[in-house]
């Protein structure tokens, strides 16, 4: 699959070069100011978030939990992965606890029942607070707090 | 990754074979001298030990102590000798195997943000855990075991300690002429060891034994749903027995005379007499099932049956024994520290149902009843490793015990006129009724070395002095989940 980045770089090249000259020497603006994102929009985003995320997890698919959580150490998650026969994930309780447009901090109650290959089904529920960035229209996972 | 697996499974099962073959060359009981092992002691005592025959026309002395030789099964010495061997061969027979509760476990991990299997606990060793292995899971291993015995009821077993008395066989009574060859004495019994005189005399036999056993039990489990395992433990087993009979004759009645001597004409008293064997085979195939009632924080509740079958050869303490044992499995605890506890009833067939009043069955044993349990910890040390602490308790209803006592033996002194009747005191076994009641502690430690694969070494030790006592027994397994 070609990167994106290299798809941007053709289409520059691609363009005429007088449109080339305005898009890097855009004119002076007054730059606007960042308006916070509306709360109910951060709370669908984050809820769609948290939504592929658990999906994810379900998936037993390490490198789609790392799309939404791309700093988690892929290949342990891998290692616990291939333990696992199923892993259905519900996360509910979501509270947006604090945000600044590209940062939150979101609370939420994370149930998960395991059925592991060896061994028997075990279920932990456990309150996490993250911190989600967002990445042009997409909010990321970027840790957990506890 | 399927093919990883089909290449463990083969190795392993290779490794299974290899132990099978080396452990029980042939898996065919077989003897190295002509007695069965269940009748080796029996035989060596009620029936080896022989006086000399006599050259010349008269009496001859030679069965006079051999019960089995003359079919004088009322001899008192069959029914000590028998019940010493029966308790002997009931707990070599029925020895337990060592338990396959291998397992991982898994716990939350905030940096995965999902579950890990963390290796806590990995299990018991001779009791069960709540634990089962999953839907349609694999687990399979060997437990290679050793155990030597060197008590019997508190007394040693290899120094002479323990001694049998054999009784004279009553064989005659007087009123022939008193000449030569005869001197007055017939073949006739007459209800009495006092007349004619050397009825009287005993031999005391002092018994030297080494008896071992070596086991390697296969494994393996499969999990039929999340909750129900179903399982099998083949066993192949060699037993070693080594004995040696130190026979005295106490001359109570013929002080004085070579009327019994183990060398005619010759004041020979004493002489050695000794019996081997060894035997090899698959024992006593075990069935086993369990299902997960309720769970617990680190464990659960769960119901589970065992079924022995008598595949082993009775006849040389392979095994021999059909019995259903049912129990419950609880343990609990933290991620680094569990406790298991096993309570269960064992419901026994008789062995063969024969009577042992005959000398050929006077070494099979009717295998009883047991009340079994076993509590124990397991602590992990490191995620790799657990160390574990058992204790297991048998308890062999209606079994019966053997206690020493101190037996009073008449005898008629020699003289003319008779002296009065005399009488003397010697300790011997005497069989009491009652429970039998074993208690082995085991200590030992499991390692996961890599992946799935878990190598197990611990010791079993007895608590209590009842029965056979073992020495240490060490065990060594190996497991692993497919």
């Amino acid at each position: 699959m070609v990167p994106l980045p290299a798809i941007c770089l053709w289409l520059c090249l691609q363009l005429p070069s007088g449109l080339l000259a305005v898009q890097a020497t855009p004119p002076p603006l007054q730059r606007p100011a960042v308006p916070a994102a509306p709360a109910a929009p951060l709370d669908t985003a984050v809820r769609e978030t948290l939504q592929q995320y658990s999906a994810a997890l379900e998936s037993l698919d390490a490198d789609q939990v790392k799309k939404i959580y791309p700093s988690i150490d892929s290949e342990k998650l891998k290692s616990a992965f291939r333990e696992m026969r199923e892993l259905k994930v519900a996360i509910d309780a979501i509270k947006v606890l604090s945000a600044d447009g590209s940062t939150a901090r979101v609370s939420c109650r994370v149930t998960q029942t395991l059925t592991p290959r060896a061994g028997t089904k075990q279920n932990n529920t456990v309150t996490r607070v993250m911190r989600l960035r967002r990445q042009e229209a997409a909010w990321l996972i970027d840790g957990f707090e506890r | 990754m399927v093919d990883r697996r089909i290449r463990t499974m083969r190795t392993a099962g290779a490794l299974a074979v290899g132990i099978l073959l080396a452990t029980a060359s042939g898996a065919v009981a077989q003897t190295e001298s002509s007695p069965t092992l269940s009748a080796l002691l029996p035989e060596l005592i009620l029936r080896e030990i022989k006086l000399p025959t006599p050259t010349t026309t008269g009496l001859s002395h030679s069965a006079h102590f051999s019960p089995f030789t003359v079919a004088e099964l009322a001899n008192p010495a069959v029914e000590v000798v028998s019940g010493f061997n029966k308790l002997m061969v009931l707990q070599l027979s029925t020895f337990p195997i060592g338990s396959s509760s291998g397992g991982f476990s898994y716990a939350f991990d905030p940096t995965l943000g999902t579950f890990r299997r963390s290796s806590t606990s990995f299990g018991p060793l001779f009791a069960e855990r709540a634990a089962t292995i999953g839907r349609g899971r694999v687990s399979a291993g060997f437990n290679y075991q050793h155990s030597s015995y060197d008590r019997f009821e508190g007394s040693n077993l290899d120094d002479g300690s323990i001694k049998f008395y054999l009784r004279h066989q009553e064989c005659c009574t007087t009123g022939g002429a008193p000449v030569p060859p005869f001197f007055g004495v017939v073949e006739q019994p007459d209800g009495t060891l006092l007349n004619p005189f050397f009825e009287g005399d005993v031999i005391e036999a002092a018994l030297s034994l080494d008896v071992s056993t070596d086991m390697v039990a296969v494994f393996g489990n499969y999990g039929l749903t999340d909750r129900w395992d179903v399982g099998l433990a083949v066993p192949i087993v060699r037993v070693e027995m080594n004995a040696t009979v130190l026979a005295t004759i106490r001359r109570l009645a013929t002080a004085g005379t070579l009327i019994h001597t183990f060398q005619a004409g010759a004041d020979v008293p004493t002489q050695s007499f000794a019996s081997s064997g060894s035997a090899s085979g698959i024992g006593d195939i075990e069935l086993r099932t369990k299902y997960r009632l309720a769970d617990f924080p680190a464990g659960g509740l769960a119901a589970a049956v065992d079924v022995r079958l008598p595949t082993g050869d009775e006849q040389n303490l392979l095994g021999g024994s059909t019995q259903v044992k049912i129990f419950v499995v609880e343990s609990s605890g933290t991620d680094r520290l569990t406790q298991h506890l096993n309570i269960g009833y064992t419901i026994s067939s008789n062995s063969s149902g024969q009577s042992a009043s005959s000398s050929s069955n006077a070494g099979l044993a009717d295998f009883p009843d047991e009340l079994n349990y076993a509590a124990g910890l397991e602590f992990v040390l490191e995620p790799r490793i657990t160390v574990i602490g058992d204790i297991v308790g048998r308890n062999l209803r209606g079994a019966g015990r053997l206690g020493l006592a101190s037996k009073t033996f008449q005898f008629q002194p020699p003289g003319t006129p008779a002296p009065p009747i005399a009488s003397t005191q010697f300790e011997e076994f005497q069989s009491e009724a009652g429970n039998l009641n074993l208690l082995y502690g085991t200590v030992g430690v499991k390692v996961n070395p890599k992946g799935n694969l878990l190598l197990s070494a611990s010791v079993l030790f007895p608590l209590t002095d009842s029965g056979l006592k073992s020495r240490l027994t060490t065990i060594v397994g190996m497991d692993y989940a497919f």
